[in-house]
């Protein structure tokens, strides 16, 4: 079964558009700006929306992510009360939601059910986005579970939104690990020193109906999750959770690492987790592949980094023109990886997205441009 | 596919296929703590989880323990699909609290800010490298589950699929006082057993 994507939006600290904002990233512009948190502590993140400009503050930009998907496709199949409705789902993908509300004070208004009931009413969908909250692996996860449900027959067109909005109490939460660089993130950068946190919407169809779209943007070949085992909040020292998330991806898609053309890492910028890839991708001979993390451009976006990461990445490699990682100026040599330090071209068509998460989690998925 | 074992967590039981192996009253922390004395545990790391972690900890026990028994391959082929309503929002708000007041958030509380630490905690333990999902919903919806357990058997290769609900805010059909905490959880399999269907999951997957 031929499982495409397509019908694409995102929103991110260097504007709307998957095409306004890859043109950004070739530029070499960065979207990330200083901001001074509570107490005192000096970081970058990147900005998307607004502060406090709405009462719904994601729910607002997923509506408009999901129209605008929505509306490039050549027929409305995920309308309620369309001939389509139950063969049509949405996934929602988001670590934190509409965490806004939690801190006016209201719990139960922050659940992320909320959220996707709201989603549906507004949105008329057929039912309440499925929500996948899996740290930061969610957004690749996503993808993979839409794909996974279409090939098991559940569905024939799935929608996978993303989001997650820069929050105080994020903020804090990383802050506290000092987590934070007080910099732009330098993901693979010899002098990394933290992540910069940003938000992000980001949406895109998967369906196994050609028709649907224009122009598709990528075939899903496949992909894989693992989990590391190891702690809560670090990632592992030997990747062994990524390198088995890489490799069931590998397995499924009938692939090897000589396929691959391009990966698009996770790359936050800490010291461990980019070590953690560096000895992944090693252990895995893909070290010569044309690697980058796009954090450097708008930051860490947590809940829908990977369906941003996974939209900017395919129509980058349609362009033949790689963005370079942003901040990796001094490259760490150990393990050593083939870091695009200015604008690369793909070895072939077939992109290689990985995630990695608290809590241990790695997915990997597969997509051909 | 084939029911093997539940657990579930209800009225300060837990219960393993019907059998109770523990039991504890008294606030959220002493009653789970009663439940890891209860099952003989000895996982000083315990004790550092948040309630949802621990929860999701101890109605996994009992079915880690039947696979290691049964020699099941718990490294590579045991996949782990959970799923809530509130997600972490107990712990979410014990770290706000702090910073609401202009303090300083507390590292050891924010990394439970997540609702997939229950996994995370769940594979750390028995050293489960498999795949794991963590989804969020007002109810569990078990026809999705069980594809998601079936696409983990048949296509990724796994022996057996541990799915479970644990939330430590009931749900709101749930007529018991509004934070007790509930789980349960089903391992699934292709031995010898029952088989499972989404209302048969429904009834072990949500308090009554």
């Amino acid at each position: 079964m031929e499982i495409l994507l397509g019908a694409d939006h995102v929103t991110c600290a260097l504007g709307s558009g998957s095409t306004h904002v890859l043109d950004a990233m070739l530029d070499g512009q960065c979207g990330l700006v200083p901001e001074t948190l509570p107490g005192g502590i000096a970081a970058y993140v990147g900005r998307a929306f607004p502060k406090g400009a709405d009462q719904h503050p994601l729910e607002e930009q997923l509506l408009e992510t999901v129209a605008s998907c929505r509306a490039q496709l050549s027929r409305d199949v995920f309308a309620a009360d369309g001939r389509e409705a139950m063969r049509s789902a949405v996934i929602l993908s988001t670590t934190k939601g509409e965490i806004g509300f939690l801190e006016k004070g209201d719990t139960t208004a922050a659940f992320l059910p909320a959220l996707a009931e709201r989603l549906r009413i507004r949105a008329s969908l057929p039912a309440a986005p499925i929500v996948v909250s899996n740290a930061c692996a969610s957004g690749t996860l996503a993808i993979k579970l839409a794909a996974d449900l279409i090939r098991a027959g559940s569905y024939d067109h799935v929608l996978v939104i993303g989001g997650d909005l820069l929050s105080r109490f994020t903020l804090s939460g990383f802050a506290s690990l000092h987590a934070l660089s007080a910099g732009p993130c330098r993901p693979f950068d010899r002098t990394r020193d933290g992540v910069s946190l940003g938000e992000a919407v980001a949406g895109v169809v998967l369906s196994n109906d050609r028709a649907l779209f224009k122009e598709p943007l990528g075939r899903y070949i496949a992909g894989g999750m693992g989990n590391d085992a190891n702690h809560i909040s670090g990632p592992s020292r030997t990747g062994e959770g990524l390198v088995r998330a890489v490799n069931a991806a590998l397995r499924a898609g009938d692939k090897t690492a000589s396929d691959i053309g391009h990966i698009n890492a996770h790359g936050t910028g800490s010291s461990y987790n980019d070590r953690m890839e560096a000895v992944a991708f090693g252990r895995l001979d893909m070290e010569h592949v044309p690697t980058n993390s796009h954090k450097g451009y708008f930051g860490h976006t947590l809940g829908a980094a990977g369906v941003l990461e996974t939209i900017l990445s395919l129509h980058a490699m349609h362009r033949k023109q790689l963005p370079a990682s942003l901040g990796a100026n001094d490259l760490d040599e150990l393990p050593p990886l083939n870091v695009l330090q200015s604008v690369g071209t793909p070895l072939s068509n077939l992109l290689l997205k990985t995630s990695s998460g608290f809590g241990g989690c790695n997915a990997a998925i597969f997509i051909e441009a | 596919m084939k029911l093997l074992a539940t657990t579930r967590i209800q009225d300060g039981r837990l219960l393993f296929n019907d059998t109770e192996l523990a039991h504890g009253i008294g606030e959220d922390s002493d009653f789970l703590r009663a439940l890891y004395g209860g099952l003989g545990m000895d996982y000083p790391k315990f004790h550092k989880m948040d309630r949802y972690a621990r929860l999701s900890l101890l109605a996994a026990e009992p079915l880690y323990r039947k696979l290691r028994e049964e020699g099941a391959d718990i490294v590579n082929a045991v996949g782990l699909v959970t799923v809530n309503r509130s997600a972490s929002a107990a712990t979410d708000t014990e770290h706000w609290e702090p910073v609401s007041r202009g303090e300083s958030a507390s590292p050891a509380v924010f990394v439970y800010t997540l609702p997939n630490t229950g996994a995370g905690e769940i594979t750390i333990r028995h050293g489960a490298f498999g795949p794991s999902i963590c989804l969020a919903s007002e109810h569990p919806d078990c026809d999705l589950l069980l594809t998601i357990a079936d696409d983990m058997i048949a296509s990724q290769g796994m022996t057996h699929v541990i799915v479970g609900w644990s939330d430590i805010f009931a749900a709101p059909y749930w007529s018991g006082p509004p934070t007790l905490p509930f789980a349960g959880f089903a391992l699934i399999g292709l031995d010898a057993g029952t088989p499972i269907t989404p209302t048969g999951l429904q009834a072990i997957l949500t308090p009554h």
